[in-house]
């Protein structure tokens, strides 16, 4: 990340910040039973700010210069109970209720020592709750899908601060019907509140409304196992104060499916 | 019941969970700044009556530069010149720029109409730091190592040695009053047509030993600004700027902003003070604007960098203020000594 805009407008990022952030996940899904299966996110994450300080920002390197931050290792590991159950006759609808855990280190230092803020860290230091619904419907060839996820902050972590509610909403259109391709669009719309500083003190440059145009193309390898690459773009944003964007992200994955005893 | 729970789970997602019931005081927003870059190391910055178009010196680069302000900022015109111009001053009527050299012992004089040189003149002072129009013969001019300053009358090249200490320099023109900002007080001068002569009224001292970063007077309301550090390192840093009654030298007000004041700039009819910080805030670096009568901040405007002595000006009609900037992204060059230079930037106030 290294646009920088004001609300919807872009801004100069005149000392040069920028954000590196990347995660490595593996996501673990055990059926129960047909309707019931168990999910498991484990994020490996590396985050590395980097920016020119002007005098006086930082008393640690007084004179300004540039100025390096970074985090990594295991992120806050979700774990989601899902139940699938059909409405209206055709209409699939997979409801999840899991947590968000509080494993992920919040503690990172900076080279001086001192500990670099929340948003740089791994974890987020708290357990929330996190929710979802997700239903599908083939349509001629396609397969339309859309589905709402929600993490609800629970508190403040130990060092004060409160991240603050997320709900996403995504609509997807996929294309599965080629037995060697597949690909699909998706239009998804996160909204995030502010985040709070101990005592309650509300943040600068947190929260707001962005939606997002992702394109996806994926192969299938074996029967057993595909891979994905997907890319995501912004079409609005508009942010509380100044915040750091991306002009894109890209994504690859793959799924492997393990044979059933 | 069963079609009831997606309904219920809607509702849920609708509540007020995602709103923002509260939001930070913000005293200003981002823009694009408007920027004229010069990458120069700008020692002194003076602006025409009619705000028309600024006078930089270049440190560095041993020049005058002319800035048209009056639309798009642009240079207008580049005059070359002795070692290291160091100070500037304008004449009443604007005709003519007086020019102090830091690198020799020189005075020179620039025609603002044709923008070329008049006159120079010797002096015998060496490492000059300030120059002022006493009126439009004489100039003040200061030296950081010769024990006195000097005037000149530039009818006739005479100098005289004044019983005057060094520092930098403030004038009342109207009552023929000059000001010194030595490194432990404020001095006031009165002319008698021919000699200053030290005023009984002196500021009581700093209270420590300082650097000087700049020194304005302000006719409106009688006051004069001097924005100090302390030449000590081992002290605590100086958070204010400082000001004094022009009438008595009595203690005016200083105004808070956290680190050495680098620059300042009063607004003609003396109710609105600019100040320049030495240090940045969390968030940026500002220009932070005081109300003259309550001595409390009532502006900030967002500066693209860091801030520099004497680089703070505002124009007569109070509409726009002009600052020199170092943007530390920016040092990107790998030219020897160059990795200090300023850029232009105009607010709208």
């Amino acid at each position: 990340m290294d646009s920088p805009i004001y609300e919807t407008e872009p801004i100069p990022n005149y000392n040069k910040e920028r954000t590196i952030s990347s995660s490595f996940t593996i996501i673990t899904n055990y059926g129960v039973t047909n309707q019931f299966s168990l999910t498991g996110f484990i994020p490996i994450r590396y985050i590395l700010n980097e920016k020119v300080l002007f005098r006086g920002q930082n008393q640690n390197l007084y004179h300004g210069g540039k100025y390096f931050r970074e985090s990594y290792g295991l992120g806050d590991v979700v774990i989601q109970a899902r139940y699938q159950s059909t409405f209206f006759a055709h209409l699939p609808v997979v409801f999840g209720v899991g947590v968000k855990l509080s494993n992920g280190k919040i503690n990172k230092t900076d080279e001086f020592g001192e500990r670099i803020s929340d948003n740089l860290q791994v974890g987020t230091g708290t357990v929330d709750p996190v929710l979802s619904i997700y239903m599908s419907r083939d349509v001629w060839q396609f397969v339309a899908s859309g589905g709402i996820f929600t993490r609800i902050s629970n508190g403040e972590n130990i060092y004060g601060y409160r991240y603050g509610n997320e709900i996403q909403t995504l609509v997807n259109l996929d294309y599965i019907e080629n037995p060697l391709i597949f690909g699909g669009v998706q239009f998804s719309y996160l909204l995030t509140t502010r985040d709070y500083y101990e005592y309650g003190k509300v943040t600068r440059d947190r929260g707001g409304k962005s939606l997002f145009f992702t394109g996806k193309l994926g192969i299938r390898g074996t029967d057993r196992l595909d891979f994905e690459i997907t890319i995501q773009i912004p079409v609005y944003q508009n942010l509380n104060e100044s915040q750091l964007t991306s002009p894109f992200i890209l994504q690859f994955g793959s799924l492997f499916r393990f044979a059933s005893s | 019941m069963k079609n009831l729970f997606p309904l219920l789970f809607c509702f849920f997602m609708s509540c007020s969970l995602y709103q923002d019931t509260e939001s930070p005081k913000i005293y200003f927003e981002y823009s694009d700044f408007d920027i004229l870059n010069l990458g120069r190391t700008i020692s002194d910055i003076i602006i025409s009556n009619n705000g028309q178009n600024l006078f930089l010196s270049d440190y560095n680069n041993n020049s005058l530069l002319n800035i048209d302000v009056s639309d798009q900022l642009k240079i207008l015109g580049e005059i070359s010149m002795g070692s290291h111009p160091i100070a500037l001053d304008l004449n009443s009527d604007n005709s003519i720029i007086v020019i102090a050299l830091e690198g020799e012992s020189t005075i020179y004089t620039v025609g603002t109409q044709a923008f070329e040189i008049v006159n120079q003149y010797s002096i015998p002072l060496m490492n000059v730091n300030d120059i002022a129009f006493l009126n439009d013969s004489i100039v003040v001019i200061s030296s950081r190592t010769d024990p006195a300053c000097i005037s000149l009358n530039l009818n006739s090249s005479e100098y005289i040695s004044q019983s005057v200490l060094n520092g930098e320099l403030a004038m009342d023109q109207e009552n023929d009053i000059l000001y010194v900002a030595t490194s432990s007080s404020v001095k006031k001068y009165n002319w008698d047509g021919d000699r200053f002569a030290q005023d009984s009224n002196i500021s009581d001292p700093y209270g420590f030993v300082g650097d000087v970063h700049h020194f304005v007077f302000n006719a409106a309301n009688n006051t004069v600004f001097a924005c100090i550090s302390s030449s000590n390192d081992d002290e605590e840093n100086i958070q204010h700027i400082y000001s004094f009654s022009g009438s008595d030298m009595t203690f005016a007000g200083k105004y808070l902003i956290k680190s050495p004041g680098l620059a300042v700039a009063v607004s003609n009819n003396g109710e609105r003070v600019f100040t320049a910080p030495t240090d940045a805030d969390e968030i940026g670096v500002f220009i932070i604007e005081f109300d003259q009568e309550s001595k409390l901040e009532s502006h900030y405007y967002l500066s693209a960098g860091n801030l520099t002595d004497r680089g703070l000006i505002v124009d007569s009609n109070n509409e726009n203020l002009f600052i020199l900037v170092n943007i530390p992204g920016d040092d990107d060059s790998f030219e020897p000594y160059n990795d200090y230079s300023f850029d232009l930037q105009r607010i709208k106030l």
